[in-house]
């Protein structure tokens, strides 16, 4: 088969299409670039929280600091590095992920998980009574570095770091870090609390070099561990938290210092974003005015509600970050095609957003009954 | 040699549409791109003052792009991965109904990214080796064997009209 000699001419085509777009003003990129200095501003005024739970590589290791500091002991022993250990799904421990803190809220008990589904590569998320909950932060920047990242839930701050192989050299600035965990699509979400670096436990990682100094410790200003969720909060549950069984971390307990409430006041000047309170049922939700940044979003299911309604569940994050922005409905013939669009609502520009996959449901009106109508997703 | 930097807005509005264009390529879906060439073009602007003094301001612009639609490609699969229940199927955004974008989007990733780079972001094979972190040798058997592909899409309809 010879080859397409005018391909450059066929995809001209294309070119022309999106040059009818015409690119936002710059004022557009500057809000972007303006809404970003905003958030750095919000971390560097991070400060005075912090519950530490350091995962590096497979080490876990945390050590009781003086009273008002945790000590986070970021240790790599020799030969445990990049996907030596937990960093690699074959090496992690049988049946999942590692407990890295254990809480109750609301009669419930609650475990934070961290699995490295891929090298290089941490998620958190949270489970409650052997079910999982739909709330996970997953960092996996490519195995060029040392990786450390502090998201704040509830106004404590888990440390989470994974050190790499091949590290050549780490030169992290907050803003850079920020940008990593804002663009990458998806927002970073941690159960319903803005994520946000913490700059000191990222100037630490700093000073880790070529892979060579595997002990790096620094402190954070601390309090213990989750304080409450959904604003219920927490007391120690009974049962311990399970070991990673990891080598550095066999030997080194977790803490278990009773949580207290972190100070609160203009240190910490970033938005909250709250997570509704699991019902085991989708949020219902309605279109919001104003949304911005849509884009159409797949529908689960479309099933008949009322006599002239249909209920369209399906999957998006957190509001005001992601919301319900617009629903077009195309009624011809023996289909009625839906198409759900999602967006930021007003308000998120000031959010650290979290990338929380949440059930929604919506009811949408029809100029007739469903009846024998089929209805297509138009987002498909 | 100093390079003399050129004015960020008219470079901007010359290359936007190649860029989209491209990352729509890449991505296949052209809201994302939308957003994957924003941003590449808000940090090429934050940092104008050297980039705008680079040989190719164009090869670095991408360079961010494809790097924002990789993490963001591999974020999605990763939590896909981990969260079956919130795992949304990928969403088909509206692209321009011709049969071209058909062929092209239908190319593997790494074929795609070529394409879009080399001939809707019109950079030269070098460049797009440096952009998607690959030897030029390779560049050149990639866009030689999508060309080969695309002509067994392309080409026969082309005939029967002619």
């Amino acid at each position: 088969m010879a080859e397409l000699d005018d391909l450059g001419g066929r995809l001209s085509v294309l070119a022309r299409v999106f040059r009818g777009d015409g690119p936002p003003p710059r004022a557009e990129l500057e809000r972007r670039l303006q809404q970003r200095r905003g958030r750095r501003r919000a971390i560097t005024g991070l400060g005075g929280v912090a519950a530490a739970v350091a995962v590096v590589a497979g080490a876990v290791a945390l050590t009781g600091g003086t009273p008002g500091e945790t000590t986070v002991r970021m240790a790599a022993p020799t030969g445990t590095r990049g996907d030596a250990s937990v960093s690699s799904p074959a090496a992690a421990p049988p049946g999942g992920p590692i407990v890295v803190d254990v809480f109750t809220v609301a009669e419930r008990r609650w475990e934070l998980l961290a699995v490295s589904p891929a090298p290089a590569t941490v998620c958190l998320f949270l489970r409650t009574t052997g079910r999982e909950e739909q709330r996970a932060g997953c960092w996996d920047e490519p195995v060029r570095a040392a990786e450390g990242v502090a998201v704040d839930v509830d106004s404590f701050t888990y440390v989470t770091g994974v050190l790499s192989k091949d590290v050549i050299s780490i030169a992290f600035r907050p803003d850079e870090v920020q940008s990593r965990i804002h663009d990458v699509g998806l927002p970073v979400n941690l159960f319903g609390a803005p994520v946000r670096p913490a700059v000191d436990a990222l100037t630490a990682l700093v000073t880790l070099r070529n892979g060579t100094q595997h002990d790096v410790a620094f402190t954070l200003p601390a309090h213990g561990r989750v304080a409450s969720v959904d604003g219920e909060p927490v007391r120690p549950a009974t049962t311990a938290p399970t070991r990673p069984t990891t080598t550095a971390a066999a030997t080194t307990p977790l803490p278990t210092r009773p949580p207290t409430r972190p100070p609160t006041g203009p240190a910490d000047p970033a938005p909250t974003t709250t997570v509704p309170p699991s019902t085991g049922r989708p949020q219902r939700v309605e279109v919001v005015p104003g949304a911005t940044n849509l884009r159409k979003q797949v529908f689960e299911s479309a099933v008949p509600f009322g006599a002239q309604s249909v209920l369209v569940t399906f999957w998006d994050g957190i509001e005001p970050c992601s919301v319900l922005g617009r629903v077009d409905v195309a009624e011809g013939g023996p289909a009625v095609t839906i198409t759900i669009w999602t967006g930021s609502g007003p308000g998120a520009e000031n959010q650290a957003c979290i990338a929380i996959a949440q059930q929604k449901e919506t009811v949408v009106a029809l100029g007739a009954p469903l009846g024998d109508r089929v209805v297509p997703d138009g987002a498909r | 040699m100093d390079i003399e930097s050129v004015p960020f807005e008219p470079w901007y509005r010359a290359e936007h549409p190649r860029l989209l264009a491209s990352m729509a390529v890449v991505v296949r879906d052209v809201e994302v791109a939308r957003e994957i060439t924003a941003e590449a073009f808000a940090r090429a602007l934050e940092r104008w003052e050297r980039v705008g003094g680079m040989e190719s301001p164009d090869g670095w612009t991408y360079r961010v792009a494809l790097n924002l639609a990789r993490r963001r490609a591999r974020r999605a699969t990763l939590e896909r991965r981990l969260l079956l229940r919130a795992a949304p199927p990928p969403v088909a955004v509206a692209a321009p109904a011709i049969e071209v974008w058909e062929a092209v989007t239908a190319l593997p990733p790494r074929m795609r990214t070529a394409v879009a780079l080399r001939y809707l972001g019109g950079l030269t094979e070098a460049e797009v080796a440096e952009s998607m972190g690959v030897a030029a040798g390779t560049v050149a058997a990639t866009l030689h064997e999508a060309r080969r592909r695309l002509a067994s899409l392309l080409a026969p309809e082309e005939v029967s009209h002619g």
